[in-house]
């Protein structure tokens, strides 16, 4: 049985290759009738002969064939009772097939309804499914597990929470499914996804199905920069093909195969297949796969979130105050009454004033129970509310809460007590999330510096259980102004902690609470606390007073840029290199309003052609974007030389280019000859083969500035010295460039040539100062 | 030509139209005898001649990871990569002669003390040639990167297989490199492989479809 800490280890040193498609597999060898999993106990030499095919084309993980078989979708099936035989029967033939040369892997997905408020189905009873098919998984002996193919982050919650509960020692990879935008079906976006379970007890995440490898690209990528966790895909065989019979999917092993590179760029250390993928295109995949994975370490911003939105915590986030009924005996009473109407609008109208998060505080929490909690959270995720901090006393009720929770919760709060830290910090061990702590362990100290040495001297015990400092946000307390209490102390915390590398936030209402014009006093208050390094604040987002002076103090602390109307320079240059033909075409057509074609062509597009060549001879493009740009203009210059009189025609200088006789190869003239057209050279091409006289020839009649040969082979570079002999012969003045694979910078001097270039590039620069010297 | 032979190019020519995982795609060899000549006609599956995309696009003159490459190049580049799959038509003809019948000129120094040589003549077939120099630059600048490594990509396959069986060998050489003069391309495909999978130019050594190499590898082992 494989350990997390030697998948870890083996994940560091090699990339592995997961199975292929099971259901469309099936399919293809005749097995339609019946349900996939079924094959366990009907016909397990059909699975097991696929899985050894797995085997056999490379796959490093095969995975059990049990896909739906959980007791959910079994009983749907009227397969119930065969629940625990299917599950057994799939790890026994996974096992023999794999004969020791592949991990086996428990695999399970969705169990056909989605947990609350997106299906019916009660968080408890999905987490207890999952419990109970891992668990007949587990002790038929997998070596991991995969949750694969989950399009709701809820159940894929469920899923975790069910396996974990299971056993913490086996890895266990999380996949959801994205559409091309990069969101799930029920609206999770994969930086979301990513957010979420970067602090969930899983080793790798990771996407499968419903898109191809080509599409999946961009998603996959997503993933890859919002995570630090390993990292595994599965696409499809591309897109489905639908007959209106037949589903089936066409993308060949070789196509498919062609992808698998960017997957390594992008860091990925398990590759499979999913729908319509093959024992061929795991071979191709096998095949492609020649180095060690790539290591990336990526900055992750600290991120919150609900269901749909992701909001980062710096600069400043602001959390509304205002789904708290303290002081509201009408609200109270909605709430205990399980009417949450007025929670909603509010929730909402404070999403619309660009609040960040909502802190959640029932406050009568005396004379609600668990499911008053439960339905509040699902309620706020129907209605795809802001990210909820949770503030929730007692410990029963947060976790119900927190289990219901499809996002990265922020936790409000905990003192620094030892018994309110550890039930608080296993917490968002096991849900996730950001902690506030409070400075404060039983009484309020009196100095700023009191609470600062509070919290340093309870940081390594924080640290110790495995949370990172950008999980931790500290309150330094805020103590009302009619009591007569220093804000001052406060501000100072502030700064200390800031200086200490803390994150803070405070709930700013405490400070003027029972006094006149409370707004202006908090609004002032917020300023100093910004100035000090303050970096979050509960506080009422509606007060637009409050929220102008924070949105000042944020521009001048230049987190908030102010959107510039002046227009890219360059933005032509920008669009001929990205390719963007119709782009291109619009400026120019603008630019003809008010100039005149010949002068559109050579101050507008050609001086940007110009640029590009330049930024090509520099070496700050690659050869590729410079033709892609010579392209993309082309039939561009092609329309304005249509509007211009032939005697206004005027280029820089004129090249003749030929590749000698007897070479048949010709591509690096014709790249020479592009990259010469983008710098506004006047090319006449001669083509390849061509013959000593037939150059002399046009020499003779073009008269041009330069002459550029190209020779292929050894065997023909010979031809060089035999033009530039006529040359000198007929005593024709033309400078001669010399280059192609066989030719060198010695050959060329004995041959007689002004120059070699070893290049397009080389041919650029040369051409370009004898041009100047000429001028 | 032996009938089979015919077939085997017939079936090459008609790859052009994207069949990629058809049967005849499976790897074999197939050994004909007419007469005296001995000929192995290897046809790879097609996954033997892709290129690892990184090296395709360093021979397309990305050289190093300074620039993030836009999106329509990527989508020109892997159409290109697509493209090649479709129209390369690869096979290879292959054999191996004791050194005693090799006549020396055919013979590089650097194979001093082998018992054997293997030579294979490798193509990509006409249609990449007939694309490189119909299409737009860029087009066949990318074209000619990707073959140029598909076909490395093509005999490396082949050099795993033949070191598997042969044991102990030396580099693979080509002439035109060191002391084989390139024109001897022509000797080795004309006298010795006696194939027309590739036409030789005599005075130039110039192989055509212009994808295609002639390689040898000598052998220590009995």
């Amino acid at each position: 049985m494989m350990n997390r800490k030697d998948f870890a280890q083996i994940l560091n040193k090699k990339i592995l290759i997961l199975d292929g498609g099971y259901g469309t597999e099936f399919i293809k060898r005749g097995y339609k009738e019946i349900p996939a999993e079924i094959l366990n106990i009907r016909y397990p030499e059909v699975v097991y002969n696929l899985q050894s095919e797995y085997v056999k084309s490379g796959a490093d993980i095969l995975l059990t064939n049990t896909f739906s078989a959980n007791r959910k979708k079994l009983k749907e099936l009227n397969y119930e009772e065969a629940f625990e035989k299917v599950n057994v029967k799939a790890v026994e033939i996974a096992k023999q097939a794999s004969k020791g040369k592949a991990l086996v892997f428990g695999d399970l997905s969705s169990l056909g309804e989605y947990p609350n408020p997106m299906g019916l189905l009660e968080m408890d009873e999905a987490i207890d499914e999952y419990y109970q098919q891992a668990k007949v998984l587990f002790e038929s002996g997998v070596d991991g597990f995969i949750v694969e193919t989950m399009t709701d982050i809820k159940e894929l919650k469920a899923a975790i929470y069910g396996i974990r509960k299971v056993t913490e020692d086996l890895p266990l990879i999380a996949h959801m499914t994205f559409e091309e935008n990069g969101r799930s079906v029920t609206g999770t976006s994969v930086e979301i996804f990513a957010n979420v379970f970067n602090d969930l007890d899983v080793d790798v995440l990771g996407i499968n199905c419903t898109l191809g490898p080509e599409e999946l690209l961009k998603v996959f990528e997503r993933l890859s920069l919002s995570t630090n966790k390993f990292l595994s895909v599965e696409p499809n065989a591309g897109k489905p093909v639908f007959d209106g019979k037949h589903l089936e999917y066409k993308m060949t092993p070789e196509i498919f195969g062609m992808f698998v590179e960017d997957y390594l760029d992008l860091g990925v250390n398990i590759i499979g297949g999913c729908c319509g993928t093959s024992p061929e295109h795991i071979k191709v995949i096998r095949n492609m796969v020649k180095r060690r994975p790539k290591k990336i370490v990526k900055e992750i911003p600290i991120m919150y979130s609900s269901r749909t939105i992701l909001n980062k915590f710096h600069p400043f986030t602001v959390i509304g105050e205002r789904i708290n009924p303290a002081g509201n005996k009408k609200f109270q009473n909605e709430i205990e009454e399980f009417n949450f109407e007025n929670v909603i609008k509010r929730a909402n109208s404070q999403k619309s004033v660009k609040a960040h998060a909502i802190d959640v505080n029932l406050g009568i929490e005396k004379i609600l129970n668990e499911e008053h909690f439960k339905q509040i959270i699902i309620e706020l995720d129907k209605h795809s509310s802001l990210p909820i901090s949770f503030d929730i006393q007692n410990i029963g009720f947060l976790e119900t809460a927190l289990k219901e929770y499809p996002g990265r919760p922020i936790i409000n709060s905990s003192k620094l007590s030892k018994k309110d830290l550890d039930r608080k910090l296993e917490l968002i061990k096991k849900y996730g999330g950001l902690l506030i702590v409070l400075a404060l362990e039983k009484e309020i100290l009196e100095s700023a510096e009191e609470r600062l040495q509070l919290v340093l001297r309870k940081w390594p015990y924080i640290e110790s259980k495995g949370i990172t400092k950008d999980r931790i946000i500290v309150d330094p307390l805020v103590l009302s102004l009619a009591a007569n209490n220093d804000p001052n102390i406060t501000l100072e915390t502030v700064k200390l902690l800031s200086q200490n590398g803390f994150n803070t936030t405070m709930g700013l209402s405490n400070l003027s609470f029972g006094l006149p014009n409370r707004n202006y006093i908090n609004a002032a208050f917020l300023s100093r606390a910004k100035g000090k390094g303050l970096t979050s604040a509960i506080l009422n987002p509606e007060d637009e007073f409050l929220m102008n002076t924070l949105n000042g103090n944020l521009l001048l602390d230049k987190n908030i840029v102010i959107p510039s109307k002046v227009e890219k320079q360059d933005e032509l240059t920008e669009k001929i290199l990205q390719g963007e033909e119709g782009e291109v075409k619009r400026i120019i057509e603008n630019q003809l309003k008010e100039k005149s074609p010949l002068e559109v062509s050579q101050d507008v597009l050609g001086k940007a052609m110009e640029k590009i060549g330049d930024l090509y001879a520099q070496g700050n493009i690659y050869l590729p974007e410079l033709l892609l740009a010579a392209e993309t203009v082309k039939p561009i210059f092609d329309y304005l030389n249509n509007l211009i009189p032939e005697s206004q025609n005027d280029k820089k200088a004129k090249v003749v280019l030929a590749t000698v006789e007897g070479d048949i190869h010709d591509i690096g003239k014709n790249i020479v000859a592009a990259v010469l057209r983008s710098a506004n050279f006047k090319i006449i091409d001669l083509g390849k083969d061509v013959e000593t006289s037939t150059i002399i020839n046009a020499v003779q009649k073009e008269k041009p500035n330069i002459l550029g040969l190209s020779a292929m082979m050894t065997t023909t570079v010979g031809k060089i010295e035999e033009v530039v002999n006529e040359l000198k012969k007929l005593s024709i003045k033309v400078k001669v460039i010399a280059g192609g694979a066989s030719m060198n910078r010695k050959l060329a001097e004995t041959f007689g040539c002004d120059a070699y270039a070893k290049d397009a590039s080389e041919g650029l620069k040369i051409c370009k100062s004898w041009v100047n010297l000429n001028s | 030509m032996d009938e089979r032979v015919k077939n085997l190019f017939l079936m090459g020519g008609l790859r052009g139209e994207g069949a990629l995982s058809c049967d005849f795609l499976k790897m074999f060899f197939i050994e004909i005898t007419g007469g005296e000549n001995f000929i192995k006609i290897y046809i790879p599956e097609i996954y033997e001649i892709m290129p690892q995309k990184k090296i395709y696009l360093l021979r397309a003159g990305f050289n190093g990871t300074k620039f993030q490459i836009n999106d329509k190049l990527k989508e020109e580049i892997n159409k290109i990569y697509k493209l090649g799959l479709e129209l390369a038509q690869p096979k290879a003809v292959c054999d191996t002669y004791k050194i005693e019948t090799i006549p020396t000129e055919l013979i590089p120094k650097s194979f001093e003390g082998v018992n054997s040589i293997t030579f294979f003549v490798s193509t990509l077939g006409y249609e990449i040639d007939n694309y490189i120099s119909n299409a737009n630059t860029l087009s066949s600048m990318l074209m000619d990167a990707w073959a140029s490594e598909a076909i490395e990509a093509f005999n490396e396959s082949i050099d795993k297989k033949l070191r598997k069986d042969f044991g102990k060998g030396t580099r693979r050489f080509s002439p035109g490199y060191s002391d084989i003069d390139v024109r001897k391309n022509w000797d080795i495909v004309s006298n010795l492989l006696k194939t027309e999978i590739v036409v030789v130019n005599k005075e130039t050594g110039i192989i055509t479809p212009r994808k295609s190499t002639v390689c040898m590898i000598g052998w220590y082992d009995e």
